[in-house]
């Protein structure tokens, strides 16, 4: 009793106390099973040349981890990781910011708008992959059809290694654009009046009320937006596998991000040790930017 | 009341489950071809016929799925007792010995004569045989529009025989726009898109201009075998077909899209094309010719084998199944309902009057040679990664007329290759 520090209560409180603990005991049974399992599995893993075929398992200690470090598609695949979640992540809440500002004050369609906005993100991932892969093909997509309105030269989005990268950017931008915006709407719509009518009275309008005002107070949405947005983009994989299919596909090289290479590793080439030491990675880095969100928060705290 | 309800409920639930009949033996039939499903179906009904105890399920999904899902199915027992599968799968189960050598029944029937000794000796891996081939899973042909070619001016009962005269005929073939961009290519090459379907394409040329991705040493070890002459060529035949000829064009379409939307006058690919044509574009006026040849005149020859599971070996139905879907009886069927070729030898004479592009597939002439995936655990990986390489390579315009660049880029593919079969611990000097 008292390692649950159930002391102090008196025993009838205590037995309904425990009988919530016994409750949530499948539960926490299950995430143990399905989620905390798994990644001291996957660590585990990552120390062997561990195959998905085959009984032979030798222990490899830090070599996975060495092989890693001179890996070109390893290292090319972090970088387009970081350049896909750092240019989208940046560029969305960029773009996101404004209409939010602009949407929550009560203009005649916002409803209307909030919708249109929101819509992509709720799409499938696989089919709206598809539509886009159609969007950007060169001859009979529609985004060359605009652009040659404008008198531009049809842009091969999806074939020439330096823009594939760009064109799936782009795809996560129209994805999450809406769920940043809602997110920010509710940060906006949060702030009390009381601050703007003081600064009114203060002679302080636009630009100044916004970068004085809004801005302070929406930090903790904006860093909440950011850090998710970021994690989200570095798990990016269902885009890149449909959009690497087929013959009139992207540069698998240009749009190799990590769990694209960390899927290949492990389901494709059967390396389960490798691709656990690429996860592991990964978790380092998704765990260290959760870690900057915490501490930004606490400091605005 | 409730009481009686409960009581008529539990007596009819009863009467049922004892009017059911006695469940039929199940043979479960796996492949990652959705194509085959209807095959399968077929042959697991005709079947059934003579075995009236035995039921055929079949479950398909697409390939990568259905490779995950069998490798993690076989080694726990839990996988199905008949499966297709690539030689790149089925090695490294054979290698961790989940796969069981024929009995002696299945091996006497690989060796009656129904199959070539070129399809014998594939699934044959260190004396033992394992499986019995299905289908030709790659052998490829040069497909090509003959309109297109009366319109060219050449002779569409000619069509070229080497990869010389073939880029002349792209030449030829190939429209272009006022500001010179390709309308429609003269020869559909596979430029783009993951995984190592890019590189088998590639590797048409490049065998054929003398080279192979990787070569025995000897000593059961291998290396690359492209950082010479041929290997050079055959890059150089893609960079200058895009870039220098123009025959071809990233923007543009490509593949079977492309030659039955009339997109494009010549592609090399296997047998499937001629369903697609039938279905999508049944009127295209089209010939089916045996691949180029350069210092070689081969072809792809891939054979695509069906295996038992090692439970699925200790059943007769299932070593009778085996034998019936490799059978003359069902030989036909396969192409009808799959558009895929047997394997084994059967009478084709129908099926060519029929569809005459079919010629080269079913009976290729005697001066053609065949090629197939080196069977190593390895292989797999070196197509897929080299696919990647080839891609950016291609895209480049700076190897035009650079055979420096051409060399170095070819080096950098011998290297990656080398340094892949020294993990499998297959590389030797």
């Amino acid at each position: 009793m008292q390692y649950l520090g159930l002391q102090k209560y008196s025993s009838g409180e205590r037995s309904r106390i425990l009988f919530c603990y016994l409750m949530l005991l499948p539960i926490l049974a299950l995430f143990f099973l399905f989620r905390v399992f798994p990644i001291i599995k996957t660590f585990w893993m990552s120390f062997f040349d561990w195959k998905l075929v085959g009984n032979e398992r030798p222990f490899l200690g830090l070599g996975n981890y060495l092989m890693l470090l001179v890996d070109d598609q390893f290292l090319l695949s972090m970088k387009n990781t970081f350049l896909y979640a750092g240019a989208s992540v940046v560029i969305c809440l960029l773009l996101s910011l404004p209409i939010a500002v602009v949407l929550a004050k009560k203009t005649k369609f916002s409803g209307f708008y909030q919708a249109i906005y929101f819509l992509p993100y709720i799409t499938p991932l696989v089919p709206m992959a598809v539509a886009w892969k159609w969007i950007y093909d060169p001859r009979y997509g529609i985004l060359n059809y605009i652009l040659s309105i404008f008198g531009i030269k049809p842009v091969g989005w999806l074939i020439y290694p330096s823009i594939a990268l760009w064109a799936l950017i782009i795809m996560n931008i129209w994805k999450n654009l809406g769920y940043n915006i809602v997110l920010l709407m509710v940060g906006l719509k949060n702030i009390s009046p009381v601050y703007y009518e003081a600064a009114s009275i203060d002679g302080a309008y636009g630009w100044s009320c916004f970068r004085y005002i809004t801005l302070p107070l929406l930090k903790p949405i904006l860093l909440y937006v950011l850090v998710t947005s970021t994690i989200n983009a570095f798990n990016v994989f269902t885009q890149v596998y449909v959009m690497t299919l087929g013959s009139q596909a992207a540069p698998g090289r240009a749009v190799r991000v990590l769990l694209y290479d960390i899927y290949e590793n492990g389901f494709r080439y059967f390396r389960l040790g490798y691709a656990s030491a690429e996860a592991v990675v990964l978790t380092i880095i998704v765990i260290a930017l959760t870690l900057i969100q915490f501490r930004f928060i606490k400091s605005e705290e | 009341m409730k009481k009686t309800v409960s009581i008529f409920t539990l007596a009819l639930c009863l009467l049922v489950l004892m009017s059911y009949p006695v469940l039929a033996k199940t043979i479960n039939v796996w492949t990652g071809f959705p194509e085959l499903e209807p095959f399968y179906k077929w042959a697991g009904a005709e079947f059934s016929k003579t075995h009236p105890d035995i039921e055929v399920k079949v479950l398909s999904t697409s390939l990568r799925e259905f490779e995950q899902k069998l490798v993690t199915s076989i080694p726990t027992g839990t996988g199905p007792e008949v499966f297709d599968v690539g030689p790149y799968i089925a090695i490294k189960l054979i290698d961790a010995g989940l796969l069981p050598v024929n009995p002696p029944e299945l091996d006497s029937y690989l060796k009656s004569g129904a199959w070539s000794q070129f399809a014998v000796d594939y699934v044959t891996i260190k004396g033992k045989t394992y499986g019995l081939p299905l289908m030709n899973g790659s052998r490829a042909a040069l497909f090509y529009n003959k309109d297109m070619f009366k319109e060219a001016g050449l002779d569409p009962n000619k069509p070229p025989t080497t990869y010389k005269e073939l880029m002349e005929a792209a030449q030829k073939l190939t429209t272009y726009d006022k500001s010179g961009n390709v309308i429609r290519s003269g020869l559909s090459l596979r430029i783009s898109g993951g995984g190592s379907g890019l590189t088998e394409k590639f590797r048409f040329v490049l065998h054929n201009a003398g080279a192979d991705l990787i070569v025995p040493t000897g000593d059961g070890k291998w290396k690359n075998g492209i950082d010479n002459e041929a290997g050079r060529d055959a890059l150089r035949y893609y960079i200058d077909a895009l870039h220098k000829y123009k025959v071809d064009d990233p923007q543009v379409k490509h593949d079977s899209d492309a030659f039955v939307t009339d997109t494009t006058a010549m592609f090399l690919r296997e047998s499937w094309v001629i369903g697609e044509v039938k279905s999508k574009n049944p009127n295209l006026n089209y010939g089916v010719a045996p691949m180029p040849g350069w210092r070689r005149h081969d072809t792809l020859s891939q054979p695509w084998a069906i295996y038992m599971s090692s439970e699925g070996a200790k059943s007769k139905e299932v070593v009778e199944f085996m034998k019936f879907l490799t059978s003359t009886q069902a030989a036909p069927q396969l192409i009808e309902l799959s558009g895929w070729i047997p394997e084994r030898n059967f009478d084709s004479a129908s099926l060519v009057k029929e569809t005459p592009q079919y010629e080269f597939f079913v009976n290729p002439p005697k001066e053609i040679g065949f090629y197939a995936d080196p069977v190593i655990p390895a292989f797999d990986e070196i197509q897929t990664k080299i696919a990647d390489e080839l891609m950016e390579a291609f895209l480049n315009k700076k190897l035009v007329d650079n055979p420096k660049g051409i060399e170095k880029t070819v080096r950098k593919m011998a290297n990656m290759i080398d340094s892949i079969l020294k993990r499998y611990k297959a590389y030797g000097k």
